[in-house]
């Protein structure tokens, strides 16, 4: 996410187990090195990599807008405390497929690797190919604000340029020679 | 702003005023009074504790808090969700309807055509490649290439340029914001007394765009135009006057100098010419 340019995305931070078979796909990441590629190529985020034994892995995002609205919580006037919003994907994957299980074993990460959570292979070009970068692009690419339904296509300020229409704008009864009106082709290349 | 037209249009610039003003609490003058009274208090007891490590902390904290307010107020043009920063009277008559200026364009992405301004947030169905779409990266519609067939309409205060069906020459930059899904929605249908029923969710695949700048044709380059800051130097402090409305700036593309108009010049189109009638 950038607003303006400025990346919304500061930190993730990733949580995995060092023996549960959930964490299974995360640790065989970890050990590849990839997260080194993918950090380097986005340096707006810093990446925390945290051993949490005895749970599921799990992605956490924490973004700009976020961290300045949780600041305030405890001072509102009104005595509302809105809710943290938390950006979360979790990595499970199963740890009880083998190999030579049925016929669909092609990859070993793609058939091991089920998510919880909005989480949809398509959602990213790695084509599942690496379902953990495709969460971390998820959270990165998102805004911290909350999740709420997108009601117009546009959001403008501005909603007119030239005035808006009146029912007293008589166009028509302007003479045509006060117009200045041409038609003439331009080409496209 | 004459005739019955102008005369509309300056009803929706008298909509701003007062907003800035903050709204009216009669418990206003108490609480300031017993602000008062807390700074006397307190001043009394600076005369006692002359040299107070804690006073020191104390000062600190309240430095570090006012830096970052002040930070976020002062420096930034843009809100928290990157839409300029404007006064509250200026939002209330462009959502009237008074003339913004500036120019737009009517875009045709992904199959659906928008009608845009600068400064714009587009919520758009997600652009493919999402490597080349990545967020912040910056992109031309118009100009020559994958996207040059997107421009429908240019047009800005004094000039419209409709395409047939394209305008060639004219440009739009955009700014990739945001790739998301939007919330998710949840159909779910129901055949009473017949034990049917079925529940699915959906939520659609979205790239949020921004406007950052729209250009005519090169033909056009030297068209004069109002343009878009002169809707930020109104004063809606005073009561309207029809002489005290602001005079249009008019700022063409390619010069420097920018041009007024006088007031009593024909701005209102239709009605001062059959007056002449």
């Amino acid at each position: 996410m950038a607003t303006r340019g400025v990346f919304q995305c500061q930190k993730l931070t990733l949580r995995y187990c060092e023996y549960g078979g959930s964490s299974r796909a995360v640790r065989d990441y970890l050990k590849s090195g990839r997260l080194i590629d993918w950090a380097t190529s986005r340096p707006s985020v810093e990446i925390k990599v945290k051993v949490q034994n005895g749970k599921h892995p799990i992605v956490t995002g924490d973004y700009v807008t976020q961290a300045v609205s949780n600041k305030s919580i405890g001072g509102n006037m009104t005595g509302k405390q809105s809710k943290p919003v938390i950006h979360q994907i979790c990595l499970k994957s199963k740890g009880g497929h083998g190999h030579g299980h049925g016929g669909n074993s092609s990859d070993n990460n793609h058939d091991n690797l089920i998510t919880v959570g909005n989480f949809d292979k398509k959602v990213n070009k790695t084509n599942g190919a690496n379902p953990i970068e495709d969460a971390f692009n998820l959270l990165y690419n998102k805004s911290g604000r909350k999740m709420k339904k997108f009601t117009k296509p546009i959001y403008t300020d501005t909603p007119s340029i030239q005035g808006v229409w009146t029912p007293s704008l008589d166009l028509h009864l302007i003479p045509q020679e006060d117009i200045d009106q041409k038609y003439f082709k331009l080409t496209i290349n | 702003m004459e005739g019955r037209h102008g005369q509309q249009l300056a009803l929706a610039r008298l909509e701003g005023i007062g907003k800035d003003n903050l709204p009216f609490d009669p418990f206003l003058e108490e609480e300031e009074q017993l602000l008062e009274e807390e700074e006397h208090h307190d001043d009394e007891y600076d005369d006692e504790y002359d040299e107070d490590d804690d006073f020191d902390d104390e000062e600190e904290d309240d430095d570090d808090d006012d830096d970052d307010e002040t930070d976020e107020n002062n420096d930034s043009i843009y809100n928290r969700d990157g839409s300029l920063r404007r006064k509250k009277s200026t939002l209330a008559t462009l959502r009237a309807g008074y003339p913004a200026g500036g120019l737009f364009a009517v875009l045709e992405i992904v199959g659906s055509q928008h009608k845009v301004t600068t400064d714009d947030l587009l919520v758009v169905h997600r652009l493919q490649p999402v490597d080349q779409y990545k967020i912040g990266s910056v992109h031309t519609f118009g100009g020559e290439g994958d996207n040059s067939k997107n421009i429908l309409l240019v047009g800005s205060t004094h000039l419209t340029i409709a395409g047939m069906p394209y305008v060639p020459g004219a440009e739009v930059d955009v700014m990739v914001e945001e790739i998301t899904q939007d919330a998710k929605v949840i159909i779910f249908k129901k055949r009473r007394r017949k034990h049917s029923q079925r529940k699915n969710g959906f939520r659609r695949d979205l790239t949020l765009l921004r406007i950052l700048d729209i250009r005519l044709p090169e033909q056009y380059k030297d068209h004069k135009y109002v343009g878009r800051d002169s809707v930020d130097e109104i004063d809606h402090n005073e009561l309207e006057d029809a002489d005290n409305s602001p005079d249009t700036t008019v700022i063409s593309p390619s010069s420097e100098n920018t041009v007024k108009f006088d007031n009593n010049e024909k701005e209102d189109v239709g009605q001062s010419k059959l007056a002449k009638q």
